[in-house]
This record gives structure tokens, sequence and C-alpha cells, in this order.
């Protein structure tokens, strides 16, 4: 082949390639294939965080359970951690981090929530939530605490954050709905969707307040909703929440994608209480001022102003929103200009980021798409149940060219975590594939020839407070030709959490020439001429 | 779709439906159009819409003409099948498909369907907006562009050519094109509710924040139970500094929010169930509660049509005709109500409120006294 046809063949490689042996025969259940409840489209979320403290990212994968399970009376499958080797494989932890199963697993968050430097784990269930504490990087311990639900309720997302500048972190919890096996039809009943009998809800159902946890100190919490005003009139389908200082007051606001609902924007108050400012701001409803069906959520600094903006995945015959920051003001929705919101019409996006993924200065994204009802493979949907993941790759202006996010057939796919799982500067993805295998995506950034001049940088915390690795502080980096900013937080996507670090793909550029931090705390940190291609971790400066 | 129906109205057919099996319906929803039989090419390449019908269509074809008016798409779709089965590709039929698909929401089918009318009978270019319709809301905005270019370029008058077309280009990201078009629908329709809507976001989307306003208001006076202008003039009131405005625009946004979403919903439940009467009792209810006048007598005409109405239905159709003020319809809804629900307390009590709002206080108060025997 003539090496410019090479170039070529290269260059149109899709971002990302499935790397089957780094994960072999893992896989997730959630209900039946034929989804005949709501319960049982969601799929489990993904958690990559260095839990063992040996420098790389480890990988938690919570998994679900079958109704047959429930009506046993039998516990669901139990949530994993497997264990990265320092290049990207993964092998199932020894037995000092078996989580005991809990009756159906969704979601996840990672946080210090004891101040003890080791990142815990709360998982997300249909019935009672997990708080899984870290034990020195040697093992898990299941924390009870009494604020976890009950057996009816649905917790999907959550998000650590220390809304309140204790020093220690909160939680943010996602409630979708309150579910009873025997109170709610199946599909065949009077649920229809475009002709077709499918599975009921959320709509006929009764939606759930999220939750507010506030960390009383040492990793204990005590339900903080009503104190903080987290309460809305009416309660919405949540189905996922990320952590923004959205007007850069410096505290910690908090963003809700609710399905079939407007979306919340909880406007930190910066007295220990919250008001939700969605629709003042901009980003409740589509430009249509029709709310959607919201599940995940990425947030980034696309256009380098120092201020963050969102990206949500819908429901298929919705577009997949991107708010762009008007700061204090708000956002407003710019999908069809960026080139993303025709392309998503006939997707049903879950998991989504927003990082530098080629490095090439700019901001990328991507939307793991997949239906909640296999009805839509029937005619006159306008989508398909197994759908294509699309990777949404960032051009100047602020646009993106949707392109094939990998290779393949499409796929049922839901949750998604990202981080440089092989320690090669890019970042990677690990995906769900509903009642499917989960996938290792590794990233051709470093490895194409393009990739080859391709510079990064990531950039870890280290505070002073309990909030040990500093859920919350602002990163801003600037480098000849670019500038961005990042806040350090764990949660993201839909159901998932990701590592507590701020990355910048830096293209040509081979040194970042001024770092700036505002911790939590309110104080500041400034590195100059930093080089390039390095993790750079940043201890918090005396008062 | 106003000249698309322009097309099949010349057919003008009104015939009695056949009654169809829900296995019939549910078929027909089944069929891809791809997969209907073709004509040989060329066949109806000099048909109008003008010419007579083929008398092996004539029957079926004015069924689900018939079908279609009453809003009983799959039956609709029964009849076009069967008359595509003997006259393949017959360019009449393949256009109600497309409009069919299109109100079922089911824009890959419609597209498909108009895309073989168009093949068949080229010359119909300009009545195809229907097609550009159908791209648009499956998010292809430059297919959809290109082809309201098409039809505009022989047919120029269509102010929904021209709405639709500003429709893409702003979905692109091209404001100051979509602004133009906009304008161009508006010298067409002046009245085009939406499409005043639609210039205010392009001017507020320019950055034309205090221009805006003028447009979205007048889009507010002749459509004032849409919610979408209403969530764009918060937008605009609050940019402009006006906090005040803009709560009381989010306030009343809100509430037709909810009323449209559930409007939605209850449409989306009589697509494929149109004699289904709960449904077209709450449509009622929510287009009286948004004051949305069209809407109702929309439905009231379609309620009145149906039979059995229940207790519900037949209130809420009197509640609407003395909304619409339509006294003949109320006097014979009223006269309904009362013969066939006199032992029902609820029914006095939707005839009192009837009575007192027509102005016949002694019939009114009959109705209640009537209520409060029971």
């Amino acid at each position: 082949m003539p090496l410019a046809s090479l170039c070529l063949a290269l260059a149109q490689s899709p971002q990302f390639a499935l790397d089957p042996p780094a994960l072999a025969g893992v896989r997730t259940t959630c209900g039946a294939r034929d989804k005949r409840f709501i319960l049982e489209v969601n799929g489990g979320g993904l958690a990559l965080a260095d839990f063992d403290g040996d420098g790389d990212l480890d990988l938690v994968v919570v998994d679900g359970s079958t109704l047959e399970r429930v009506a046993r009376g039998e516990p669901g499958f139990p949530t994993r951690l497997f264990l990265n080797d320092g290049r990207g494989q993964f092998a199932a932890a020894t037995e000092a981090w078996a989580i005991a199963p809990s009756r159906w697993g969704m979601g996840c968050a990672v946080g210090d929530v004891d101040g003890d430097g080791w990142l815990d784990l709360y998982v997300t269930h249909w019935g009672r939530d997990q708080l899984v504490r870290n034990r020195d990087g040697a093992g898990f311990e299941l924390r009870e605490l009494a604020c976890l639900g009950d057996e009816r309720r649905w917790g999907t997302s959550a998000a650590f954050l220390d809304f309140d500048r204790d020093g220690a972190l909160d939680l943010a919890v996602a409630n979708y709905l309150t579910f009873e096996l025997g109170k709610v039809p199946p599909s065949g009943g009077d649920c229809r969707w475009k002709g077709h009998d499918v599975m009921c809800g959320p709509q006929g159902l009764a939606a759930e307040h999220d939750w507010l946890l506030r960390n009383t100190g040492e990793g204990s919490f005590v339900d903080a909703t009503a104190a903080a005003k987290l309460a809305p009139a009416s309660a919405a389908f949540a189905l996922g929440c990320i952590t923004l200082d959205y007007d850069r007051d410096g505290d910690t606001d908090l963003y809700v994608a609710n399905d079939s609902t407007p979306n919340f924007l909880w406007d930190n108050q910066g007295d220990g209480t919250f008001r939700e400012v969605g629709l003042q701001r901009g980003v409740s409803h589509d430009m249509n001022g029709k709310e959607q069906a919201g599940m995940g959520i990425a947030v980034g600094d696309i256009n380098g102003d120092g201020r963050e903006d969102l990206l949500v995945t819908n429901f298929s015959g919705e577009n997949n929103a991107l708010y762009l920051s008007r700061g204090a003001r708000g956002f407003v929705e710019r999908s069809g200009p960026a080139g993303i919101g025709g392309p998503s019409l006939t997707r049903l996006g879950w998991g989504t980021s927003l990082h530098d993924f080629d490095l090439d200065g700019r901001l990328d994204a991507f939307a793991l798409n997949g239906h909640v009802y296999p009805q839509a493979d029937k005619p006159g949907t306008d989508t398909s149940y197994a759908q294509p993941a699309d990777f949404y790759r960032g051009l100047p202006e602020g646009r993106f060219a949707v392109e094939p996010l990998f290779e393949g057939a499409p796929r049922v796919l839901r949750a998604s975590t990202v981080g440089d799982i092989d320690g090669d500067g890019d970042l990677d993805l690990v995906a769900v594939e509903l009642d499917g295998p989960v996938l290792v995506l590794r990233n051709r950034a470093r490895t194409s020839a393009a990739g080859e001049g391709a510079h990064w940088l990531r950039v870890e915390l280290r505070s002073k407070s309990r909030n040990r690795f500093a859920l919350g502080a602002q990163v801003t980096a600037v480098w000849s030709g670019g500038r961005r900013t990042a806040e350090v937080r764990t949660s993201g996507g839909f159901q998932s959490s990701v590592p507590p670090e701020a990355h910048f793909g830096l293209g040509s550029a081979e040194q970042v020439e001024r770092i700036e931090v505002r911790w939590p705390s309110g104080r500041t940190s400034v590195l100059e001429q930093v080089g390039s291609n390095r993790l750079v971790r940043i201890e918090e400066p005396d008062a | 779709m106003k000249r698309a129906l322009a097309v099949c109205a010349a057919f003008a057919l009104a015939l009695p439906l056949a009654a169809q099996t829900s296995a019939e319906r549910a078929a027909a929803l089944e069929l891809d159009p791809a997969r209907l039989p073709r004509a040989p090419e060329g066949r109806w390449r000099e048909w109008k819409p003008t010419d007579k019908l083929p008398d092996s269509v004539h029957d079926t074809l004015g069924r689900a003409f018939t079908a279609y008016r009453e809003s009983d798409y799959a039956a609709a779709l029964v009849h076009l099948h069967a008359a595509l089965a003997r006259e393949p590709d017959f360019p009449a039929a393949l256009y109600q498909l497309g409009v069919t698909h299109f109100r079922l929401r089911r824009y890959g089918d419609g597209a498909k369907a108009f895309e073989r009318f168009l093949a068949a009978a080229p010359g119909e270019l300009g009545a195809t907006q229907g097609l550009a319709h159908c791209y648009y809301s499956l998010g292809d905005y430059a297919r959809a562009q290109a082809h309201y270019e098409r039809v505009l370029a022989v047919a120029p008058t269509s102010a929904e050519a021209w709405r639709g077309l500003g429709l893409a280009l702003l979905r692109q990201g091209d404001a100051s094109g979509g602004l133009a078009r906009f304008e161009r629908a508006l010298e067409l329709k002046p009245e085009h509710a939406d499409a005043l809507a639609w210039s205010a976001q392009a001017l507020f989307e320019l950055g034309r924040t205090g221009e805006a306003l003028v447009p979205l208001l007048r889009s507010i006076e002749l459509a004032p139970h849409e919610p979408r202008p209403w969530f764009l003039l918060a937008q605009v009131q609050s940019e402009l500094g006006r906090e005040d405005e803009a709560e009381r625009a989010r306030t009343r946004f809100r509430e037709l929010g909810a009323i449209e979403q559930e409007v939605r919903a209850q449409e989306g439940l009589l697509l494929y169930d149109p004699r289904a009467v709960e449904p077209l009792a709450r449509l009622l209810k929510l287009h009286r509660a948004a004051r949305n006048l069209a809407g109702l007598g929309e439905v009231l005409a379609r309620a009145v049509r149906l039979a059995p109405r229940t207790l519900e239905l037949q209130s809420e159709s009197l509640e609407a005709a003395d909304a619409l003020g339509q006294r003949e319809l109320g006097a014979q809804l009223a006269a309904e109500l009362e013969q066939r629900f006199a032992t029902v307390r609820a029914a006095w009590e939707a005839l009192a409120r009837h009575f007192a709002a027509v102005g016949d206080e002694p019939a009114a108060e009959r109705a209640r006294v009537s209520a409060a025997r029971l």
C-alpha cells in the first residue's frame, strides 16, 4: 500500500479499538433480554480509580440481577473490582476486595469519604444502596448507614461533592422511581410506543426525589436533602448527575439529567442550601422548550473560555443537547450548530464524556448508544435496538465531526468510564454492553502516526482537607495555542465514575506555560513551564 | 403539509370505511414501504393529480382518504397498501402513504414513500415538501435543506417550505440564513405564528435580542397556547435584564409546557388507537386549559363523530362547544347528555355549567336541582 493511502487509512481508523483480552470474560446482567420491565434496561455502572494505590487505574463493575432471582429472594450479582497490572490488563481482585451482593446494582460513585487518602465507593441499587470503605488499599468493607434507602426505591447515578465546604465529601444520589414488582404492568399491557407494545414507564410510575447525604465526618452520612432544599416541588426521574461550578463562584453546583422531565441545575447558594435554576439558566429543556429524556452527562470547557459546557445524552427522537456556558447567566443550547444535534436524533444515548481524546488540543466527546426497547427493531421506529457508538471529534469553532467510535457491528451500550488505563497518556474507555461483555476500548491517539507528535498532561491534586483528592478544584492549563479549565471530579457519564484528575491534550505544545489550581479551600497554586507527557501531582499549599 | 393535502383533496372521495381486523391493521403497520410492489419504470411519468382515478383503485383509495380524514391512520395504510398492490407505484397512493406515515411520526417510512412518489411522478416535485419535513425530522438537516430548495425552485410561494428551509439552516448554525427564510415565509403569510417565533429565535441567536421581541410577542398574540414562544420570551427578557417579565414568561411556559407534554402523550395514543375515548376526553380538557381553540375545535369534531360516547367525553365535548361558542352543537350535546345520563349527578352538574355559560339561568337552576337530588 502506498504511504499516502496508509496514512489516510490510519487517519480514518476509529479513535478507539476493542481490546477483548484486557478484561476477558467479564459480563453483566440486567434482567431478561426481552425487557418486559423498565427495571431491566439501565445496565450496571463502572468506575475507574486507583483503589490499591499502585499508581494505575483499577476497574469497578456494578452488576444487576434478574426478576427470577428477585422472586426467589436471592441477592443480585455482586459488584466486582478488577485490578490493573499497569499495562491496562485487568484481573479479578482477591477476596479481600469482594463486596457482598445486594439486590440489584445500578451505578457507582468514587470519593474519599473519610479523608484517609484512599478512594471509597458508593453503589446505587434498586433497593438499599451500599457504602463501601477502602481499607488502606488492602480491601473493601461495607459500611452500614441508616440513610441508604428502602427496597422499593431505585438509585441510578451518584456524585461526591463538598457542597458545604467543610472539607468532607458529601454525596448526591440521583433517584429514578419507585418500582414495585407486581404493581408495574409488564410489556404487552397498555404501554405502547410507535404502535408497538413495550414495557411501561417511566411515565405513569412514581418519580423519587433525589438525595443529598451530608458527611458528618469520618465518613458517616445523614440525609440533608430537605435541609439543603434539594427537593423540588415535583420529583423527577433522575438518571444522571454531575458536579460543576457553573457560575464560578467557588462552590460546587449540581446538574441532574431527568428522564422525560426537565433537567435540574442546582445552584449552590453558598449557605448550605441549593436553588433549582435549570429553566432560568437554559439547561432544563432543549431549544424548542421541550423536556427531554436525559441519561448521561459530560462536562468540559469546549471553547477554552474557562467555563465548563454541558453535553447531555437523550432518548431517540431527541437530540443530544450541547449547552454552551455563558457564565453566571447560564447556558445556551448549540447542538445543531456544533454538528451533533441532527446525527444524534435517531440514537438513544447513555455514557458520554468530554475530553481531548485525540490530544490535538480540542475537546472531543462520545456517546454510547442503544435503545431501551427491543421493539425498536420493528418497522416505523426510525431507530434500532443496537446502535453504533458515536465519536464526536472536536473541530475548530466549537464544531464536531461525528465518526464511529470503534469498528464493529452496532451494540446495545450503556455506561462508560474514561481514564488512561495503560499509562500511555491518552484516555481509554470502558463500556458496558447491556447483558453482554464489559468492553475495554483502547485509545489509538498515542499509537497512531498522528498521535506521535501529540502531547498531554495529567494533573492530580492532594488537598490538606479530608477531601484529599480535591474534588471541586478548578485546574486551568495554558499552553502555546490553547488554554482550558477542568474541574477535578469523579462524577460523569451515566451511572459511572471517573478518576479524580484533570487531563489535557496539548497538540504539538511540548510544555505547559502555566497551570493554575483553584483549590476547594479558595487557595491557589501556580506552576509555570511544566513539561508535557507526564503526570503532575500538586499538593495544596499552606494557607 | 398544506400543499401536500391539496393533492389528495383533488380526489375528494368519501367512501365509507370497511371494517378491518386488528390483525390487518397491525400487519399494515409492520409493512416497510420499500417492500411494496414496483411498477415498470416510467409507468406513471405522465401522471397528473387531475387525472381520472383508475377504476382498479377508485374505491380503495376513497376508503383510504376517508380513514385518513378520520385520523384512522392504520386503516388508511391498509387501504393504501391494497391500492398499491393493484396499481404499483400509483403516485396518488404513494403520496398519501407518505403523508400518513408522517402523521404517524414514522419519518423514515414517510421519506421512503415520498421518494418513491417522486421517482414515479417527477413532475410533482413542488408538492413534496413533506419529504423535506421527513428528512428534517430524522435529523438530516443538510438533506432537508437541499430538498426544500428543490421544492422552492418550482413552488416559490410555499410559506411552509420557506419556514422549513429556515429551520434547516438554523439547525446547521446559519442563523442569518434562517432569518432570511423565515422573513420570506412571513412575506407570504404574515400571520404565520410559528415562522414569527422562529424568526425571533434567529434574531436572538444573532444577538439582536431587542428586535426579537417584536415577532415573538406577535407570535404569542396569534398562538398564546404555544409554550415555545414563552420559553424564548423568558430568555429574551432575561437577556434584556427584565427579570420580572422573564419570570412571568417562565411561569406561563411551565403551565403550557406541562399541558403540551400531556397533549403529545394523548395524541400518541390516538395515533394507533383512534377510537380511544379517554385520550379524546383528556385532550378536550387540556386544550381548554391551554385556551387552544384551534386544537379544541379539531378534537371536538373528532369526538362528535365518535360513538358510543362516555359521560366524560360527552361532558368535555359540551364544555368544549361552549368554550368555542358553538351554540347549536352545544344544545345538541346537552340534549344527548340529558337523555343518556339522566340518572348521573355529574351529568346534571355539567348541564348546569352549560346552561349558565349560555345564559339560560332557569335551565341551569333546574339542572342544579336535579344534580342535588341524585
